[in-house]
């Protein structure tokens, strides 16, 4: 009998521990209202670059707020933004690539150079001059990340289409009478959606670490909404003397991006079998 | 060949067109239009408009971007907005330290990736195939911020033995040691990230070459595993790998942003995060238009050195 996806996913040992580590920062990030030992923006002068202790778990910050109450706050702004810029990216990159590959010929030359076009201007460049003109917003953030990230997606899914819009189905399909727009939403995309889901699973990490570089150029989420980038920043004014504000946050995005590639591969080994070991 | 060559090259001078027009697109999109910084709003309706038509913003906008590219051609970005000085020589004064940085971030990228990449793939399955999946998934998995700022808590502050920020100490910059000293933090915050990646795509390339039937040959003529490996499998295998080199350049660039920014180098990168925070367009644009331009010159070259290392490649 075949294995299910899921099966397979849930044996593979390291994708399963990724897996266990994002719902963990899930159920923080959603909890964090409940779970957080302190508010994230209460200051407190006598509490100032207190160090790790029984009070302050990971210790506290140069306004006296606790640490670890905003290591939890900021999962919010990273997990939001990344899974929102990846959704978007899943979208834009199926859309363009499976109507690149149903089409061929001029659409897709046409489509595949602009995604090569997007593919050599480095992705945080792009990112600094939108987030100039239209300034920082997490929306915007979700938005400028998914337009740096979708062209990847587009070009598996279009692989796929390429392949899937020779297949018997296709062909039956077209001589049933139904039109271009038929096929391609009854017929290619539903086949050539497991590749870009996989695809974006590879993605999720990459659109949280851009995030957080954002905000810790200040470009992302604006305090006092702490999110993880602009606490490294905080932190980094207090490193001689209370290394725990930059490191512990770090630590959180560098343990969830970790949790997430893990997923990604787990993802592709179980769903894409072509593509096992390959990276 | 020939053929070949002028058709990429070509290529890449539409690429750069194509990018400079959406450069250009962009910055008339922005809210207020460029002049918006420079007129502010205690301008009347009629002084903002003696303004736009000075500075040539009332005409079509095909013509406004003809007259732009043709001063860019000519090396002429405009001046900052912030400061009066030609964008043109503020990004040459910091191409110098963003190029030594990335270059030489490529290079120990490069030196500890491949031989990594080799014994991973050689020793697949062993405990060193193991540690090397290890080290390239931390490797992807770090924020370049991050471990740039712990490099410093090591090596500035718990033992103070390398400087944390800057080109050189003041009036030293001439002094290579002062600049050598500097220089290794930021090269290896940089380094470290591209490693990963690369360390991945040499081990998958070798795994696939060392199935080939030229390998069973070169080891059924009896040659030891050294010579097999080194002589017959790298030289192929290394093939893709010159390719990954040149998609990994957008990444390098980007990431230079970031590490600049944490160890205050005067690069590129941090002044187009500078400009960003003034709104400061011309500066944003050259800066753009400049990296972009050594991103496809360096896929250019890229796609060049492919064909002479594999005379396989046809040039059609």
């Amino acid at each position: 009998m075949r294995e299910s996806g899921t099966a397979r996913l849930i044996r593979h040992r390291r994708g399963a521990l990724g897996g266990l580590v994002v719902a963990l920062m899930l159920v923080i990030g959603v909890l964090a209202p409940m779970l957080a030992p302190y508010s994230y923006s209460n200051q407190s002068l006598l509490q100032r670059l207190q160090p790790p202790g029984a009070a302050h778990w990971l210790g506290t910050d140069g306004f006296g707020r606790d640490v670890l109450s905003r290591v939890m706050w900021g999962s919010r702004v990273s997990l939001e933004i990344g899974f929102a810029a990846t959704a978007l990216s899943l979208v834009v990159g199926t859309v363009v690539g499976s109507v690149a590959g149903y089409f061929g010929r001029g659409v897709d030359t046409a489509v595949m150079r602009a995604a090569d076009a997007f593919l050599s201007v480095p992705a945080l460049f792009l990112i600094l001059i939108v987030v100039a003109l239209f300034g920082a917003s997490l929306r915007n953030t979700a938005l400028v990340i998914a337009l740096v990230t979708w062209a990847p997606v587009a070009r598996v899914v279009r692989a796929e289409c390429l392949s899937l819009r020779t297949r018997e189905f296709v062909h039956a399909a077209h001589a049933l009478g139904a039109g271009h727009v038929r096929i391609l939403g009854r017929h290619v995309l539903v086949n050539a959606l497991p590749v870009g889901i996989v695809q974006a699973s590879l993605l999720l990490g990459q659109t949280i670490l851009i995030e957080s570089g954002l905000s810790y150029l200040g470009l992302g989420a604006q305090p006092p909404l702490p999110s993880w980038g602009n606490m490294v920043v905080e932190g980094r004014q207090f490193l001689a003397t209370a290394w725990w504000i930059a490191a512990f946050p770090g630590l959180a995005i560098f343990v969830t991006v970790l949790g997430f590639n893990l997923f990604g591969d787990g993802m592709r080994d179980a769903f894409d079998p072509a593509l096992r070991g390959s990276a | 060949m020939r053929a070949y060559v002028l058709r990429r090259l070509g290529f890449a001078v539409l690429m750069l067109i194509g990018v400079s027009m959406i450069l250009f697109a962009l910055m008339r999109l922005a809210p207020g239009g460029p002049e918006a910084v420079l007129i502010g709003g205690e301008l009347s309706a009629d002084a903002a408009a003696q303004i736009r038509r000075r500075l040539g913003l009332d005409r079509p906008l095909a013509a406004q971007y003809a007259t732009w590219a043709g001063a860019a051609l000519r090396g002429d970005f405009g001046r900052s907005f912030k400061t009066g000085d030609p964008v043109a020589g503020l990004i040459v004064e910091r191409l110098g330290p963003t190029l030594q940085l990335t270059g030489g971030a490529l290079v120990l990228a490069l030196a500890v990736a491949v031989p990594l990449g080799v014994v991973a793939a050689v020793r697949r399955g062993t405990v060193w195939d193991t540690l090397g999946s290890a080290v390239s998934l931390f490797g992807v998995s770090f924020p370049s911020f991050w471990l740039g700022i712990m490099l410093i808590l090591l090596f500035s502050e718990a033992l103070p033995i390398l400087p944390p920020s800057g080109l050189a100490e003041y009036g030293r910059e001439a002094d290579p040691l002062s600049r050598l000293r500097h220089a290794i933090l930021p090269t290896l915050t940089l380094g470290l990230i591209q490693m990963a990646a690369l360390m991945r795509f040499t081990r998958s390339s070798l795994l696939e070459t060392l199935r080939q039937d030229y390998v069973r040959t070169a080891r059924a003529k009896g040659l030891g595993d050294g010579r097999v490996v080194w002589r017959h499998a790298l030289r192929n295998a290394l093939i893709p790998v010159v390719t990954v080199v040149g998609l990994s350049l957008p990444t390098l660039v980007g990431g230079a942003v970031l590490t600049e920014t944490v160890f205050a180098w005067p690069g590129i990168g941090r002044l187009a995060v500078g400009a960003v925070f003034e709104r400061d367009y011309p500066v944003i644009m050259g800066v753009n238009l400049i990296v972009a331009g050594v991103v496809i010159a360096g896929n250019l070259v890229t796609d060049l050195a492919y064909c002479l290392i594999d005379p396989r490649i046809s040039y059609q």
